[in-house]
């Protein structure tokens, strides 16, 4: 039966998928960019519009498939906002460009219910509506452009490799439907056929059945982990990154992430009750996943360290990242879920305006750099912003110059960034947990990431121009009015919270 | 009166600011009418201070301005109190030995400030001398009226810096820069000796308030207490390197390079006696420390012999002076470790008088050559610049203690205290009176060099008429004079001394008689300077006068000992061992980098194959993990 108060709770999903009919209704009657555009905004701030009483609302489970809770509504917050920038970039992107672009909007609607519904399921079902919704959009978001020459490649490497991660991540869902009888995240005592656990447990030993429950779970962590490209399932981050149109690259980078974080802790926390009734070893798990994490943050890192593009450089980056985020899923207590839950939307919502910052800095920059150069043509070369083309960016425009100097400095976690309190929340969440471990793997990786984050600080203040277009970088850049306003807001936001991160924490506190 | 000593260290502050922002955009008027005009102010809200507590009660004023921050320590040593908070507050404290400090501080400040606006005048960087002498005071007032040792600390580190940046004030000469890099790296030894010494006392007594201090101190230690010999000992560091005593006395000569009315100001009459007011301030440590007490005064006794020698051989004015100062000092510390607190501090009062007035004299006879300083190309003064002549002979009389000024009430107070004091005795007596001889005869050979005889300085004297600087000249000639007569109540501050021993009659007799001893000596020994008649006479360079000259040759044996073994050790490690392990780490992560790019072929079925691998490694990870239970 489903109450008044569970239609609230689903709202902003509902708003979504009703917006995609209405979208779909709109390209039949007129195609129209600029329309499309506006009304993909329209439903992503009414759907955020909608989201805001959830942070107040106790916890909602919606039939046994969907459970609202005050951190689904922070991270559907930080999805919308992601999606409002990114409709909002898009729309200056594509407009270099000739075609109408209205299937892109949808797409980009889809990937966002995808992820709405990733953040709300509690059911392995809704889990793989979510996952599935997110993934092909996606495909076809990142080959988007057919007729550049990467974008075809591109497309087809993600979807075969998401797809044989989709296949891992089912056969592990598969295995854990056959220890437990049942498809919701959390134990439900009684459905396990009881004479296992009762003869087993007493001796201590972890009972045969549960290896195959543990052999699921890993499947599972590997179709997770393929998104949010853990080592070793990072190969296709890089290639991914450069290739896709660089609104695209903010999706997977921002919307995908946040999206696939929030449900592996959210299966994970439950996942917690398994081990509580004896029916898994926790610790051997754990192990597993500091040693994914370590590697993540050192190979991430080391992999950044030389690279010259820019998008591929985030790409390795978001690797490390990811694996710093892994830390909060550590924590053995339930006391400390809390806490962890905490620093881990806190350590999002920082990554997320970092990467959305200098992701409008490469898409301003690069269509600014397209549509002032008469080269139309070579229209797959805009998005291939290498640090050198950043030389002396400083000196033509400030405020862009500054929104990239904050950005990195909030990802690389120099105090004063939101950046440096996230890191310093996995900080506290791993000496609490005693991770002496991971906390050398951080401490070693961020100084490896220093290393190039720098250079595309120091890149900003070079005098010494790109041999290749002298005549070009002499000139100053000039932005519209509305990217000069929104990289100004963008700025702002990030030095606000950098400085006031009470602000924040306080917010999440409540939760 | 609260608010009066509240305000007092912000005007020099404020008069700071706004020099050093508007630097050269101020003409010569306003910066000066600003910086003295809060030097005005400062010495008249410390002559309004100091006269309101002689009328109150209290005998003591306090004021909290705000609370800096708290400290806590976890007493291991009982376990009664598990742990002390204790507060460190941006907080005033005047009683009579803060009070003599702010007026000299700020009096003869104000006096000197009036004499460096006319002597610096065509300097072009007018204003920023001007700001920094401000800040020098704002320091230097922090210091003294600092009720717990963080505050006092941070003026002390403030003096320092204002010490280095005005000796190095004329920046374009290497031998000034030099200079004041080695006054700031000597007294930074002893800064640190004091900085440990601190860290101590709050480990051992848990306060930094300096009368908490001295209360817990009485309470929890016995005379001889270990903890206190060392803390007292480190105290004493701190204190030598500021006031330029043995061992750390090398760099006050060499700080003659800066301007005069710096050397008067900083480096006669406040700052290199802030060491004799720490150890004055902090009695109540040092009585828990007799042995150490016995060193503070065989480093004052050491110190102005050693001082007085180098001051009979010196050939520049300044560095005579500068001598003179280090041994002056050295009789404040042999009167603080006998015990003799307050006549110490008396004579740091006096002191400032006249050598405050014996620096700018010297400072007017300077300008007046155009910058010669050097003593055997003067001579015949007396007649051409009778007013500085006079002036300095006031000075010089003081300086020598003939009966009568200012600075023989206030030696001979000290040396009567030697004899019976339990920490000094006679030997340390004889000392001060050999001492007492010397200043006698390097001050007269100082007087016969520079005034008698005929000119030997060939070009027509620079003479500056100034009102303005004469007056400070006066007045400061005035202070010389009578200041003995200025009699100041410590017995609120220091315990009253204990000896009621009779001395022997003879020695007071000796005391005096002793100066008028050195000027007859020098009288007769000297007469060939007294007597010339304007040929160029060379100053003796026998080995044994060159060795005095260079300081009896301590700045040889540091240059031997720690310098040049220092720059070796440098030198070999230029290629800094530990750079290239750290180098070795970047070159371990660039490797790392290349073979894991290696990995990135873009080749999809390479990604597909390591996603499976990927699978195969996390599966035997978590296989072997559960076989292993």
């Amino acid at each position: 039966m489903i109450t008044n108060i569970m239609i609230h709770a689903i709202l902003p999903e509902l708003i979504i998928s009703f917006g995609l009919v209405l979208s779909m209704l709109l390209i039949a009657w007129q195609r129209s960019q600029r329309m499309i555009q506006f009304l993909t905004l329209f439903i992503l701030i009414c759907a955020l519009v909608a989201n805001i009483p959830l942070f107040d609302m106790d916890v909602t489970q919606v039939t046994s498939l969907i459970k609202v809770d005050t951190y689904s509504a922070f991270t559907f917050m930080l999805i919308g906002l992601s999606g409002v920038v990114v409709t909002l970039l898009s729309g200056q992107y594509l407009r270099t460009k000739t075609e109408v672009h209205d299937e892109y909007y949808l797409l980009l609607q889809l990937v966002i219910l995808g992820a709405s519904i990733l953040v709300v399921s509690d059911h392995f079902a809704s889990l793989f509506l979510g996952f599935e919704l997110l993934s092909i959009a996606l495909v076809g978001l990142v080959g988007y452009i057919r007729e550049d020459k990467y974008s075809v490649e591109t497309g087809f490497k993600y979807l075969i490799l998401s797809a044989s991660a989709s296949s891992f991540m089912l056969l592990g869902i598969a295995f854990i439907y056959s220890q437990t009888g049942d498809l919701s995240f959390v134990y439900h005592t009684g459905i396990v056929s009881g004479e296992l656990l009762s003869a087993d447990l007493p001796t201590g030993n972890v009972p045969q059945q549960s290896v195959v429950l543990l052999v699921g779970s890993l499947l599972f962590f590997i179709g997770i982990a393929f998104k949010l490209s853990l080592v070793p399932f990072h190969f296709w981050t890089p290639d991914v990154y450069q290739g896709s149109s660089t609104p695209v690259t903010m999706i997977l980078a921002t919307i995908s992430k946040v999206a696939m974080f929030t449900v592996l802790m959210k299966y994970w926390f439950s996942w917690l009750s398994y081990s509580e009734a004896g029916l898994l070893d926790h610790d051997n798990f754990i192990k597993l996943l500091s040693v994914v994490a370590m590697l993540s943050m050192v190979f991430g890192n080391s992999l950044a360290l030389m690279q010259t593009n820019i998008k591929r450089l985030l790409g390795y980056s978001s690797v490390a990242h990811m694996g710093y985020l892994l830390i909060v899923l550590m924590v053995t207590s339930s006391q400390s879920i809390n806490f962890a839950w905490q620093s881990a939307l806190f350590y999002l919502a920082a990554y997320v305006l970092a990467s959305l910052s200098i992701f409008t800095v490469l898409i301003v920059y690069s269509s600014q750099r397209s549509s002032g150069s008469d080269k139309l043509t070579s229209s797959s070369t805009d998005d291939d912003i290498c640090i050198a083309d950043l030389n002396g960016l400083f000196w033509r425009n400030k405020t862009l110059a500054c929104l990239v100097i904050l950005s990195v400095l909030s990802l690389a976690g120099i105090p004063l960034t939101m950046g440096f309190i996230g890191k310093f929340y996995l900080l506290t969440v791993a000496t609490q947990s005693e991770l002496w471990w991971l906390i050398g793997a951080l401490i070693i990786g961020s100084g490896i990431g220093l290393f190039y984050y720098l250079r595309i600080i120091f890149a900003l203040f070079t005098t010494e121009a790109a041999e290749s277009s002298v005549n070009e970088k002499n000139k100053k850049l000039e932005l519209r009015l509305t990217s000069h306003l929104f990289i100004i807001v963008l700025a702002v936001v990030g030095l606000f919270f950098g400085i006031f991160p009470d602000m924040i924490t306080r917010f999440i506190g409540t939760l | 009166m609260q608010l009066i000593l509240t305000y007092l260290p912000f005007y020099p502050l404020i008069s700071f600011l706004i020099l050093i922002s508007f630097a050269k955009r101020l003409s010569w008027q306003l910066a000066s009418f600003i910086s003295v005009g809060a030097m005005a102010l400062s010495a008249i809200s410390s002559g309004v201070l100091v006269y309101q507590l002689n009328t109150i009660d209290a005998s003591v004023i306090t004021v909290h301005l705000w609370s800096w921050f708290d400290l806590s320590t976890v007493n291991t040593a009982s376990d009664m109190i598990p742990e002390v908070i204790s507060k460190v507050n941006i907080s005033f404290y005047l009683d009579a030995l803060s009070a003599v400090m702010i007026s000299v501080v700020s009096g003869i400040g104000f006096l000197i400030h009036l004499f460096a606006a006319i002597y610096m005048k065509e300097d072009e960087n007018f204003s920023r001398f001007m700001a920094y002498m401000n800040l020098f005071i704002v320091a230097m007032l922090i210091l003294v009226l600092a009720d717990n040792l963080v505050l006092l600390y941070l003026g002390w580190e403030g003096v320092g810096l204002c010490s280095f940046l005005l000796i190095g004030f004329w920046y374009q000469d290497k031998a000034n820069v030099k200079a004041a890099r080695k006054a700031f790296i000597v007294t930074r030894i002893g800064d640190t000796a004091m900085a440990i010494g601190l860290f101590m006392l709050f480990k051992s007594l848990g306060q930094l308030n300096i009368v908490d201090l001295t209360q817990s101190a009485q309470q929890t230690w016995q005379v001889g207490n270990e903890s206190a010999y060392w803390i007292a000992l480190l105290l004493l560091g701190g204190a030598v390197g500021k006031s330029a005593q043995l061992p750390l006395q090398t760099w006050l000569p060499d700080a003659m390079a800066g301007p005069t009315p710096v050397s008067a100001l900083i480096h006669a009459a406040t700052m290199v006696t802030a060491g004799v007011y720490l150890i004055a301030r902090m009695h109540g440590i040092f009585l828990f420390a007799p042995e150490v007490m016995q060193y503070v005064a065989w480093v004052g006794a050491l110190t102005l012999l050693l001082a007085g020698f180098a001051a009979l051989a010196q050939t520049d004015i300044k560095r005579v002076l500068a001598y003179s100062t280090m041994s002056q000092i050295g009789y404040m510390m042999l009167a603080l470790g006998a015990g003799a607190w307050s006549t110490g501090v008396f004579h740091l009062m006096t002191h400032a008088f006249f050598k405050a007035l014996l620096f700018l004299t010297a400072g007017a006879v300077i300008l007046a050559l155009h910058h010669q300083q050097d003593l055997f190309k003067m001579g015949g003064l007396l007649k051409k610049l009778p007013v500085e002549s006079t002036l300095f002979i006031i000075g010089l009389i003081c300086l020598v203690a003939l009966p009568g000024t200012s600075g023989f009430f206030s030696k001979e107070a000290i040396i009567g205290s030697l004899w019976s004091s339990s920490t000094a005795g006679p030997a340390l007596w004889w000392c001060a009176i050999l001492g007492a001889l010397i200043t006698s005869i390097y001050s007269c050979r100082l007087f016969f060099l520079a005034f008698l005889g005929q000119s030997r300085f060939q070009a027509s004297l620079h003479v500056e008429h100034s009102k303005l600087l004469r007056l400070s000249l006066i007045v400061l000639a005035i202070l010389s004079l009578f200041g003995g007569l200025i009699s100041i109540d410590f017995d609120t501050v220091f315990p009253i001394s204990l000896s009621a021993h009779q001395d022997p009659g003879w020695l007071h007799t000796v005391a005096i008689l002793t100066p008028f001893a050195g000027i007859a000596f020098s009288w007769f020994y000297f007469s060939s300077y007294r007597k010339n008649q304007g040929d160029s006479i060379m100053a003796n360079s026998s080995s044994f006068a060159l060795f005095c000259r260079n300081g009896l040759g301590f700045d040889w044996l540091y240059q031997w000992c720690f310098i040049k073994p220092y720059c070796a050790l440098a030198r070999l490690n230029r290629r800094d061992v530990f750079d290239q392990l750290i180098m070795f780490n970047a070159w371990y992560v660039k490797m790392l980098h290349e073979t894991l790019s290696s990995s990135q072929t873009g080749n999809l079925r390479w990604y597909v194959a390591a996603l499976g691998l990927g699978l195969v490694c996390l599966f035997t990870v978590i296989m072997v993990g559960v076989g292993s239970i």
